[in-house]
């Protein structure tokens, strides 16, 4: 039987999720990993575009990931993150481009996930799978390259919470109890969160007194869930279901929450606690 | 390196140093207390309905006439421009479209029950109607004018109860005809004169979620959201020759009050969640406004711009605590 071909797209190269779920993907039996894309950290597409995103707290996260944050902190973390002995893989390489020259895989740095060089590389490597890390908008030239699809972990509980800041809106609206909090494994199509669901992982809010308590959760979760995607694709048992258009309308697009909303939601957080 | 990264965590500290919900309530103090000084500085010059209304949204001391009087200025003041014409209603730094303006925040006031003579009523419907007749959202700048100009004629009828609802829903029925919900933000189109229509749309749906409109206002907020929250643009009108940036900031306190208003029909905090991120966006612009000594057309629009920043803020302060 041969490999599963996957390819991994990160934003950054030294993202520790995107970095956990590779070294796990190369461990695991019946995968091989034929690529790797990140995107270019300081292009000035993508300043601008974050830039427009974040405000001038863009230049936070340049200094911060520059100049204060550095790789043994994010390791540091990991043990923060409380990752359970079987997701915590021997991390050799502390960066993605390390790791891909390691293991002799190939590895690109673009400015823009849709362009012409991203688009020639992937068809080059023939992917069954794309895992993609990070919430970067995906076009359907990208979409169509793999023959399996595009899968993601989302951070909120599909098809009710789509968009940015779902571990928050669902303490924020008070629907922890309806909806749950959680992840939700799925592939990409071309709108937002309305691929079709594959699994959904609830995460408990209990013993959590503050959001952060909460977040570093979802590491571990999502880690193990995209995994857990992987070897489903790799034995063919991936079960899809499509979501309606009714359920997607009964649902709404969020947006990252306000520094006060997100006050808010962990009042309620340390309330129901 | 140490000396490095300390200067960076100093950097860091100065850019989070963002707008607090503080900066806004002392910018709402110092707006009317400098809207005061300006009242209390050109009294002579100013019309006593003006200030009148004013001091009613301002708490401030300056009873010059009695409600009752202010009442029969206010009709006064209403139906001469009816009737001298509605083009005037598009006049953003003129004291009677101002006046008509403010008084949408004084909901319980007088001015809600105004009883317009029936033969100006007549003539304003005629006037719509002719405007309507070659208005388009897409074509020249005048039939663009023609609608900007219906849309905040329906406001003001709607909120002074100048014509009837039925008269109003007939109007928008047309307007909305020509304007999907989906081009109702979009770069190409004009902004100015939306916060109108998306008010009054509002206004029809309220405490009926069967209205004809409610679906079609939906859209309209949702797009009007996702334009606001991805785009991140200060006012989504943008400033050109013929509206000052005045102008954009004005329309964009409408629509932040509009989208306070939708979330509460919708039972949606989204719509707080994108208000509190703009009104966070304007505060150094309007932080910035000065208030001439002197009374001017300019000091209008800026006392206009105050007394709207001031109600958003309020109101965005009185939904926020009802969810603690």
């Amino acid at each position: 039987m041969s490999n599963l071909k996957v390819v991994i797209s990160a934003p950054i190269d030294n993202n520790t999720y995107s970095l956990l779920v590779s070294h796990l993907c190369i461990e695991e039996p019946g995968v091989a990993i034929t690529g790797v894309i990140t995107l270019k950290t300081l292009s000035l597409i993508r300043i601008k575009s974050e830039y427009k995103r974040m405000g001038r707290l863009i230049f936070v996260k340049i200094i911060n990931k520059f100049f204060v944050r550095n790789f043994s902190k994010a390791l540091a973390s990991l043990s923060n993150n409380n990752l359970s002995s079987s997701l915590n893989p021997n991390l050799k390489s502390k960066s993605l481009r390390r790791m891909a020259k390691r293991y002799s895989i190939p590895f690109i740095k673009v400015n823009n996930l849709n362009n012409d060089t991203t688009l020639n590389f992937l068809k080059k490597q023939k992917p069954d799978l794309i895992l993609s890390i990070g919430s970067t908008i995906i076009r359907k030239p990208f979409l169509d390259i793999p023959t399996i699809g595009v899968l993601n972990v989302h951070m909120g509980i599909l098809p009710e919470y789509r968009g940015l800041g779902v571990t928050e809106w669902p303490l924020i609206e008070s629907r922890v109890n309806e909806v749950g909090l959680g992840v939700t494994l799925h592939l990409i199509d071309e709108e937002v969160d309305t691929g079709p669901i594959i699994k959904k992982q609830i995460i408990s809010i209990d013993g959590c007194q503050s959001l952060e308590d909460l977040e570093s959760k979802y590491l571990n979760e999502m880690v193990g869930l995209m995994i857990e995607g992987v070897k489903m694709a790799r034995d063919k048992k991936l079960l899809l279901q499509p979501q309606k258009n009714s359920e997607i309308d009964k649902g709404r697009q969020y947006y990252s929450t306000h520094k006060r909303m997100r006050l808010l939601a962990e009042k309620r957080l340390m309330a129901s606690n | 390196m140490l000396l490095l990264q300390k200067l960076a965590s100093s950097l860091i500290r100065r850019l989070e140093d963002e707008v607090v919900i503080e900066n806004h309530q002392d910018l709402c103090i110092k707006l009317l207390q400098e809207i005061s000084f300006y009242i209390e500085n050109n009294a002579n010059t100013i019309n006593n309905s003006f200030i009148h209304q004013i001091n009613g949204l301002i708490n401030g001391k300056f009873n010059i006439i009695e409600s009752h009087e202010f009442n029969n200025n206010f009709k006064v003041l209403v139906e001469s421009r009816i009737n001298k014409g509605v083009n005037d209603f598009l006049i953003e730094n003129d004291e009677t479209n101002t006046l008509i303006d403010l008084s949408s925040f004084d909901k319980k006031s007088h001015t809600s029950k105004l009883v317009i003579d029936e033969e100006c009523r007549k003539k304003l419907k005629k006037d719509i109607e002719i405007l309507l007749e070659n208005s388009s959202w897409s074509s020249s700048k005048a039939q663009l004018e023609d609608l900007q100009l219906i849309s905040k004629i329906c406001f003001f009828s709607l909120n002074l109860r100048i014509l009837k609802n039925d008269t109003v829903e007939s109007i928008i029925t047309k307007l909305i005809l020509i304007l999907p919900a989906n081009q109702w933000f979009s770069l190409r189109n004009k902004i100015y004169g939306k916060s109108f229509l998306l008010s009054s749309l509002i206004n029809l749906c309220k405490n009926n979620t069967e209205h004809k409109f409610y679906y079609y206002l939906k859209n309209v907020c949702e797009n009007l959201i996702k334009r606001m929250e991805i785009r991140r643009e200060k006012t989504i009108m943008i400033s050109d020759d013929e509206h000052d940036f005045s102008i954009c900031l004005l329309e964009q306190l409408r629509i932040n009050i509009a989208l306070l208003e939708a979330g509460a029909l919708f039972n949606d905090l989204r719509y707080l969640n994108a208000v509190m991120k703009s009104n966070d966006r304007l505060y150094n612009a309007i932080s910035k406004m000065k208030f001439p000594s002197i009374a001017s057309k300019k000091s209008i629009n800026n006392i206009s711009i105050a007394l709207h920043y001031n109600y958003v803020i309020n109101l965005q302060e009185k939904v926020y605590r009802s969810l603690i």
